[in-house]
């Protein structure tokens, strides 16, 4: 066993934790990464198509170049990474008069590691729902992947899955794997969506479907696998006004491969155990202005926080994330903060406080779609600050910036932003 | 919703909407005998040339896995820097699945020269570079009465 | 050809005891099994539930042997380290009828010779098991009832049978057999032969088909199939006792089931069919199958649901075991009919086959250095840190997770490849990777890697349960 003791320590060595470590060195923090893979980069590393990095480099980047950004950075900044370990324990919240607080990573070369640590950033980002979760009946034969774990299969290891597929869900990783299948040999049937309308961007369904000539069924459920030893076919019917699936009118597509592409969750077990609070709503841990959660001195940022669409909007959050708990190592004063609510078509917003004394940057989603939407702050009320935006959708993330000074006084407010929401509390909502 | 597929024929009309920016706009490329083509529907200069290049020639990033001579990395992820006409995609994976890269590679490194007006370029560093080991310069673990202290059950 | 004493046809649970019992004697035993891996029939696709001894009649072979085999959990637990845990069993009962059918089970548990077997009213049923509905009047409980998990105990079973000198051929599917010189010459699938003087049919849902290859007996095993749902580790309000309703005609009913390993799983379901193959999970009976849950355990959610499965009973007509020497075919046992509760009393039905083959003229002669343990498998999820860093001390693969939503090491999953369980599956069923919240979509890839690595497999030709499963179709810019 070796002891390490660091001034942060950040789990996950992927987008979220580069940025943040990054941005802890250079407010002279001691930093520790670690990381499950033998590698840096995350989830990034499997995203070869391109579209990352628009925002912040300017630029039209795969994902193992977008990380490749932070990680030769990150390799001569002086930050300690322990790769193919695993974080296994978060502690409590240290006593008074101790050093900080216990997290124990688990690693094939160092065997356990006991850090002792005054700031933790959780950045482990998430994981995918399967099958079990959206319950699909039938068989389970061999052929039935998640499209993350496919992705892994094609980019990483050099697999093709099957000779035919069909992909249940129409969000961008479903869309981004129907082109990617058909570029390695595999060719994709059918792209199955419940909803009436496709949910991810239009440049996916351009570029990976209409490109390929791959029907999308809208308004469809996958009701059965087949297979005994290996995916045989699916079966699909549409789904009626009232959501229930018309089996009556179900119809066969025989396939040997099976990708689902329905959600992601933020991976908060780790949190949890640590007494972390979690937003059922996100997923991910209630945050202040800070983004520190409810454990004092355990800060969040990226996908375990909540599931982002663009990685430079990750990038940022981990930045201001880090900046923070920065400012906490260096015992900045806590700042009157002002909690924060989900309003009209707003399903979730974060952070969940502000600090009126500072910029905060928010980002949010909408419950609903919805062209010519006002995106209105109300504080006690009162509009505060509005936005006009042409065209908001569930599945693009919003993000608003809220200029220091913004609130006309700073309230007297609650550290943290789980108490319910008060008269005097700031409400976002898209109208 | 449908892009248009290559060439269009003399006189033809195609619907497509435009993602050269978040908003979409509703397009419609009327091209005429003589293979003039018309935008309408358009908000900016950037929509026109979208649609008139997505009707005549289509293009597009192409980015791939090329196969390796290791066991570790079996495959390396390369891009063209550029945009290649969409029907020349299948020529391009055909070359790149014949062959069997030899790592190290770096990330733009370049594969192929051209490619159809694109070069051909490694996204990626393989193997991927070194981190500097605990241990080594920076980053000492504690001593050895460290490690005597923690073998008690906690 | 070889030729063996005794061939088992079956590494169920049911062949995999009867191997081992018969491993303390001096015979040569073969244990065959068609599919690629112990335990991959019906053995691995049900409630895992050590039953109490109420649930049978006191004249039916299945009572007596539920008792015998229920008794015997705790040595064989301190033997071969499998996951069991006697959690106790209650029956719910939410109305005065129901309440008379508990009492005949009471009766019947006492008759049958249950130990500890208590009727318990309202008050202290909800003691005993908070998690119950309050809208309970009253029920049975059985302390001595149990869980375990049913693939392990196989493999363990399995695992000491073969270190006490059985030979476990897989992938051994028998097709013809005939008497010839006092044994029985059996050819399998493969066109492999061997001989053997006694033949165990321990077939599961293939015992009448066996039976029929031997000139035995003919009966129809028709399979009964039951659904079953797991949900996740950190569901809400898990019970700590095995929850029965009051059973119905044919099945025991919908069970609540808090598993040994943390989750919790619901059913199963009773459909009666004729495909041995068919073992589709269905959407009626996910509703019908939470409907019934959620009545006796309220904080049951279909949110908490990470997977489902289905497991056929193998069932003949009147419902009870069929354990005897055929009476058509020469030196042959028929072990038929092993549904529930065939689990728990697969150490006494090991018993009683063994019985039949002394009265039968089998000579059992005692080897005096067989040994009832195997070397129980270190985990490193079991372990505190400090007893991890001795164990990734000896082998750095202990600190090495390759499952991280059950904390599986990569020297788990080399242990299990190890001992040639070398699909998905049997990597699962050996060490739970894959189990967990993310049912595999992490830890897949790197299990290929391992299996790949240790056995030379090429990772296109890696299966989830065997030939005709491989996982991915082929190489990138190979010919696909």
């Amino acid at each position: 066993m070796i002891a390490r003791s660091v001034d942060a320590l950040v789990v996950g060595g992927g987008s979220a934790g580069l940025a943040a470590a990054l941005r802890l060195r250079e407010a002279g923090a001691s930093v520790a990464v670690v990381e499950r893979e033998p590698f840096l980069g995350g989830i990034l590393l499997q995203c070869i198509h391109s579209g990352f990095g628009l925002h912040e480099f300017g630029e039209d980047l795969t994902g193992p170049e977008y990380a490749e950004r932070f990680i030769r950075p990150a390799l001569r900044a002086g930050i300690e990474f322990y790769l193919d370990a695993t974080v296994t324990e978060i502690g409590e919240e240290p006593g008074e008069g101790a050093a900080g607080r216990t997290v124990i990573a688990l690693s094939r070369s160092l065997g356990v590691v006991r850090f002792t640590t005054r700031a933790v950033v959780l950045a482990m980002g998430c994981r995918e729902r399967n099958r079990g979760n959206v319950a699909i009946a039938g068989t389970r034969p061999a052929g039935v992947f998640t499209a993350g774990l496919a992705q892994r299969l094609v980019n990483i290891e050099g697999c093709v899955p099957g000779r035919s597929a069909v992909i249940i869900g129409s969000g961008d990783i479903g869309l981004i794997m129907a082109r990617r299948l058909t570029l390695v040999g595999c060719e994709v049937r059918a792209v199955v969506e419940i909803q009436s309308y496709p949910s991810g961007n239009t440049r996916n369904i351009v570029q990976c479907l209409n490109d390929y000539s791959i029907p999308l069924h809208l308004g469809h459920v996958v009701t059965r696998i087949e297979g005994r030893d290996r995916v045989e076919a699916v079966r699909v019917a549409p789904l009626s006004t009232e959501g229930e699936a018309m089996t009556g009118r179900e119809f066969r597509i025989p396939c040997d491969t099976v990708l689902l592409s329905v959600g992601l969750i933020p991976e908060n077990e780790l949190s949890r155990g640590a007494g972390v609070p979690i937003n059922e709503g996100t997923g991910g841990p209630w945050v202040d202005a800070d983004y520190m959660t409810g454990a004092r001195g355990i800060f969040a940022c990226g996908n375990v926080l909540h599931v982002h669409d663009l990685v430079d909007f990750v990038t940022e959050e981990a930045r201001l994330c880090a900046g923070r708990a920065a400012a906490f190592l260096a015992g900045a004063p806590v700042e009157a903060m002002l909690p924060v609510s989900a309003g009209a078509n707003v399903r979730s917003v974060v952070p969940n406080s502000c600090a009126p004394s500072r910029e905060t940057v928010f980002t949010l989603r909408s419950l609903v779609v919805k062209n010519d939407a006002r995106l209105i702050v109300r504080v006690g009320g009162q509009e505060v600050r509005a936005k006009r935006l042409a065209h908001v959708q569930p599945s693009e993330m919003i993000r608003f910036v809220l200029e220091p000074g913004a609130v006309p006084q700073a309230l007297p407010g609650m550290p943290s932003s789980r108490a319910a929401p008060t008269v005097s509390s700031m409400e976002v909502s898209l109208q | 919703m449908s892009a248009g597929r290559g060439r269009t024929s003399a006189g033809s009309r195609k619907e497509l909407v435009c993602i050269a920016c978040p908003i979409g706009c509703r397009l419609v490329v009327t091209t005429d005998a003589s293979e003039e083509t018309t935008v309408t529907g358009n908000r900016c200069a950037r929509g026109e040339s979208y649609g008139k290049e997505e009707v005549l020639a289509p293009k597009r990033i192409l980015t791939a896995v090329v196969p390796t001579d290791s066991a570790r990395f079996p495959c390396a992820p390369v891009r063209t820097d550029h945009a290649i006409r969409r029907e020349k995609a299948g020529t391009l994976l055909a070359d790149l699945y014949g062959r069997t890269v030899k790592l190290p590679v770096r990330e733009g490194q370049v594969l192929i020269e051209d490619f159809d007006g694109a070069r051909v370029v490694f996204t990626r560093t393989l193997p991927p570079d070194e981190v500097p080991a605990v241990g080594k310069a920076g980053s000492e673990p504690e001593g050895q009465d460290e490690v005597t202290r923690l073998q008690q059950s906690p | 050809m070889d030729t063996y004493d005794v061939a088992v046809i079956g590494a169920g649970v049911s062949g995999a005891a009867i191997a081992r019992r018969l491993s303390r004697y001096r015979l040569g035993v073969a244990l065959l099994e068609r599919c690629v891996d112990v335990s991959f029939g019906v053995s691995k696709a049900n409630s895992g539930i050590i039953h109490a001894g109420f649930h049978h009649a006191p004249s039916s072979l299945k009572a007596k042997l539920e008792i015998q085999g229920n008794r015997a959990f705790d040595q064989l637990q301190a033997e071969l380290g499998f996951p069991f845990r006697r959690a106790g069993i209650v029956v719910a009962a939410f109305s005065v009828e129901e309440m008379k059918v508990v009492d005949r089970l009471y009766t019947q548990g006492v008759e049958n010779g249950a130990p500890d077997i208590q009727i318990v009213g309202r008050e202290r049923l909800l003691a005993l098991e908070p998690a119950l509905s309050r809208d309970v009047v009253g029920g049975l409980f059985a302390p001595s009832g149990g869980i375990i998990e049913p693939y392990r105990f196989v493999f363990a079973l399995a695992e000491s049978a073969v270190a006490n000198g059985v030979r476990l051929l897989t992938s051994w599917e028998a097709t013809r057999a005939e008497r010839r010189d006092g044994a029985w010459r059996i050819v399998s699938s493969t066109g492999q032969e061997l001989a053997a003087r006694w033949v165990v049919n321990a077939a599961g849902l293939q015992a009448d088909q066996v039976s029929a290859m031997f000139g035995a007996e003919a009966f129809t095993i028709l399979p009964r199939k039951g659904e079953e749902f797991i949900l996740d580790k950190g569901s809400a309000g898990p019970p700590s006792r095995v929850i029965f309703p009051v059973p119905a005609r044919t099945s025991k009913g919908v069970l609540v089931i808090p598993t040994v390993e943390g989750t919790v799983m619901l059913g199963p379901t009773a459909d009666e069919g004729d495909d041995k193959e068919d073992t589709t999970t269905t959407p009626e009976n996910l509703e019908r199958v939470f409907g019934l849950a959620s009545q006796m355990v309220p904080r049951i959610s279909k949110r908490d649901i990470i997977t489902a499965f289905a497991g056929l009973r193998p069932t003949l007509p009147g419902d009870d075991f069929l354990i005897e020497l055929s009476r058509k075919a020469p030196a042959f046992v028929q072990v038929a009919g092993i549904q529930s509760p065939g689990l728990t009393a697969s150490p006494a039905i090991a018993e009683r086959v063994k019985e039949l083959l002394m009265a039968g003229g089998l000579e059992l002669a005692e080897k005096p250095d067989w040994t009832p343990g195997i070397p129980h498998v270190q985990r490193t999820r079991d372990h505190a840190a400090w007893e991890v860093d001795r164990l990734v001390a000896a082998d750095p693969a202990y600190g090495h997770l390759v499952c991280r939503c059950e904390g599986v090491s990569e020297a788990e999953v080399v242990e299990a490849i190890r001992k040639g369980h070398t699909t998905l599956d049997g990597i699962k069923y050996y060490t739970r990777a894959g189990m967990g919240r993310c049912q595999g979509g992490f830890c897949s890839y790197r299990i290929m890697q391992l299996i790949s690595r240790e056995t030379g497999l090429s990772l296109e030709r890696i299966t989830k349960h065997g030939p005709g499963s491989e996982v991915v179709r082929s190489r990138i810019g190979s010919r696909v």
